[in-house]
């Protein structure tokens, strides 16, 4: 069933000459774990910056279980973010407060704002909390100030507070970009592990490709903020990145970046 | 030529200032010379009312202390009003700027002159003008602060779904804590000082009898109190000092 859909979807930057996504029809379904790839500056971030809407889209239509959710501004808007986890390339952590603090943060939409900003938290969300962590191998971290974490474990902890959200859809702008390669392996593994358990849809913004055939199930091409193809991992080939990298990609996407 | 562009406009902004005001080389060494006199005068320094008045010492302390703790609570949603940061609406950033600007435009003294008009020359007219004086500094000083904080956290908020409070309160003010208590203890230090001076045009605090002696012309009592004050403000700037230093690691 299709969760999320985009049509014509388009978005140029005030000032900017050329629009950074330009008409992209696209659709996710339920439980799906789709990578998005593309060179630097495709439109990747953009595109999937426009699906929560944290960059007003300036073109086409966003559908969200079935109900367009393009002019939403205000408290329904605000509403439909507490559906959508969103996970960032520096994790976005409040380095200051603890690892459990960052969890619970991922509720702040959820829970009466009087309550939240006074600190208090239901047992439950407590308990919640704690078992995500746990899941996530850094049960021993909870009371530990998240900046005080290695990065792979910084990122754990969004993806943390991404779940606690219970979200139909988690947005993934580059996770794994400022990770070593087996911590960036290691992280999408769990994310994809937790996807899969809680019927979760994952778009992931991905730079290298070899990630994105190992863990996605699905594949968006973008260049120039046009998609130039979108199919199942299975049914790419080398010639689809050659298309939308212009070159032969095996040979240099690990030093470019 | 270009290279001393900086040096010359320099010289000249002070060439400029000074005659504006009248300052030359031969009038400072003959102010010199007054001002020998008069600290002789003040020597050797009187001491001996100094136990009296020795409650308005704390009385002034009292003063600075709870003008700063009002004059912080009341800068703080200026500020978070003010900062683009963490309110998004430019009108209201701009109102809050200009109201922040306001406060600080208006000279100390003149603040303390118009509370001695409004609440009589008592404490509470030096509490008032040291508040809205306290309030401005805090406020300018935090709103830079929340203005160059890491976005980060506070992105992460708003595509949650967080309410404005909830990302003030978790996406900005663990930023900016360490730095608005900083602030609140540097402006106490001030305000000590300023505490002193508003007595002057009678707004209460050691200020009024450094005024009264003053104009007795009892420069020794005047000096025994000046050197009490720079005792009492001395061991506060140290205590103050290690406890910013604390919180600059926190």
């Amino acid at each position: 069933m299709s969760l999320l859909k985009t049509v014509g979807l388009g978005m140029t930057y005030s000032g900017a000459p050329q629009p950074a996504l330009t008409s992209v029809n696209f659709e996710a379904n339920e439980g799906e774990f789709i990578a998005v790839v593309g060179p630097s500056g495709a439109g990747k971030s953009t595109f999937l910056r426009c699906l929560n809407q944290l960059i007003t889209p300036t073109e086409g239509q966003l559908f969200f279980e079935g109900e367009e959710t393009t002019h939403l501004k205000g408290e329904p808007l605000r509403h439909l973010r507490t559906r959508i986890g969103f996970i960032f390339q520096d994790y976005n952590l409040q380095g200051r407060l603890s690892v459990l603090q960052n969890v619970l943060t991922g509720l702040l939409g959820q829970r009466p704002a009087l309550q939240t900003t006074l600190g208090i938290w239901s047992k439950k969300d407590v308990e919640k909390a704690h078992w995500l962590l746990r899941d996530l191998g850094l049960s021993d971290q909870s009371q530990k100030r998240a900046d005080a974490l290695s990065g792979g474990q910084q990122q754990r902890v969004s993806i943390a507070r991404a779940l606690i959200q219970s979200p139909r859809l988690i947005l993934a702008d580059e996770p794994v970009a400022s990770l070593d390669p087996p911590t960036a392996h290691a992280v999408l593994k769990d994310l994809k592990r937790v996807a899969k358990e809680e019927g979760i849809t994952v778009l992931i913004n991905l730079h290298h490709i070899d990630l994105a055939l190992e863990y996605a199930d699905r594949i968006l091409g973008l260049r120039d903020g046009v998609k130039v193809w979108d199919q199942p991992t299975s049914e790419t080939s080398e010639s689809s990145f050659t298309e939308i990298y212009g070159r032969n990609l095996k040979a240099d996407d690990l030093a470019k970046e | 030529m270009r290279k001393h562009l900086p040096l010359l406009t320099f010289l000249g902004l002070f060439i400029w200032a000074s005659l504006g005001t009248g300052v030359s080389l031969p009038k400072f060494v003959e102010g010199l010379g007054d001002m020998g006199r008069f600290v002789k005068e003040m020597f050797p320094a009187d001491f001996s009312e100094v136990s009296a008045v020795w409650p308005d010492f704390v009385l002034t302390l009292r003063m600075a202390w709870v003008s700063t703790l009002v004059g912080a609570l009341l800068a703080y949603p200026f500020a978070l009003l003010a900062a683009g940061t963490t309110t998004t609406w430019k009108s209201i950033n701009g109102l809050f700027r200009l109201l922040l600007n306001g406060v600080r435009t208006v000279p100390d003294l003149l603040l303390a002159s118009l509370a001695v008009a409004l609440f009589g020359a008592n404490p509470s007219a030096g509490a008032v003008a040291l508040t809205l004086f306290s309030m401005g500094i805090i406020g300018k000083l935090l709103f830079e602060t929340l203005e160059s904080i890491d976005q980060g956290p506070l992105e992460a908020m708003t595509a949650l779904g967080a309410p404005w409070i909830a990302r003030l309160r978790y996406g900005a003010l663990p930023l900016a804590l360490p730095q608005f208590l900083t602030y609140c203890l540097y402006v106490f230090e001030i305000n000590i000082r300023v505490a002193a001076i508003v007595g002057l045009v009678g707004a209460g605090g050691i200020g009024v009898w450094m005024n009264i002696n003053f104009d007795l012309g009892q420069y020794q009592k005047v000096a025994a109190l000046l050197v009490t004050l720079f005792l009492v403000v001395t061991v506060i700037d140290a205590v103050s000092t290690r406890i910013r230093k604390a919180l600059a690691q926190a």
